[in-house]
């Protein structure tokens, strides 16, 4: 496995755990009408250092593990595959903010519009590894 | 998908050249050495030039390294 499919691999764990367990406990919380903002915000500042120190850690250690693949600029085959996940992701970010725009007109609430948002974001994110571990595995014509 | 219609004969070709390594191969032609076995598999259908640069490493014409088949 190259160095940027195991890149695509910690980045999709750590996006799927970290965040799937923020979007959780707002979630739930959201349920409950317990949404308050302090308390998302607290949540929200250590899933995303938690976040930075996992993808940071991990790709330290793949680097270490293969050093020459990991200073190597992307080749043509890595760049195409690149491209293909952000292509989708853009559409998957894009779909999710105008659906955040149609719940503020809707009359949702800052704290929900801003974790939709954000949910888009993760979700692009998502989809953008999903694409790319995708074609790393099919391969790409 | 387009791979399937191009066929190569690189592992042949590697064989012919002192058993060259998908790393050594890799190495001449500027990609990694999963890309060179994604283009021995057929899963990846490489640049012009880098198709080139592969002919160029064995010293045969492309036609000699790809041939298309539709």
């Amino acid at each position: 496995m190259s160095f940027r499919e195991k890149s695509a691999w910690i980045s999709l764990f750590a996006n799927l755990a970290i965040y799937g367990f923020y979007f959780a406990k707002v979630g739930s919380a959201l349920m409950r009408g317990e949404l308050d903002r302090l308390s998302v915000f607290g949540l929200f500042m250590a899933c995303l250092i938690a976040f930075v120190v996992v993808i940071v850690v991990l790709t330290v250690i793949t680097a270490v593990l293969a050093p020459k693949e990991a200073s190597a600029p992307a080749d043509e085959r890595e760049k195409r595959i690149s491209l293909r996940g952000m292509s989708l992701g853009y559409f998957v970010m894009a779909g999710g903010v105008v659906m955040a725009m149609g719940a503020a007109c809707f009359g949702s609430n800052g704290m929900v519009i801003a974790n939709a948002l954000f949910f888009t974001l993760v979700l692009a994110e998502v989809a953008r590894d999903g694409t790319q571990i995708f074609y790393y595995r099919r391969g790409i014509g | 998908m387009s791979g399937e219609q191009i066929r190569n004969d690189i592992r042949r070709l590697r064989f012919e050249h002192n058993e060259m390594t998908q790393q050594e191969l890799a190495e001449k032609i500027g990609v990694t050495r999963q890309t060179v076995n994604a283009i021995e598999q057929g899963k990846y259908s490489p640049s012009l030039e880098a198709a080139f640069r592969i002919a160029a490493v064995f010293g045969v014409p492309l036609e000699r390294v790809f041939q298309y088949h539709p």
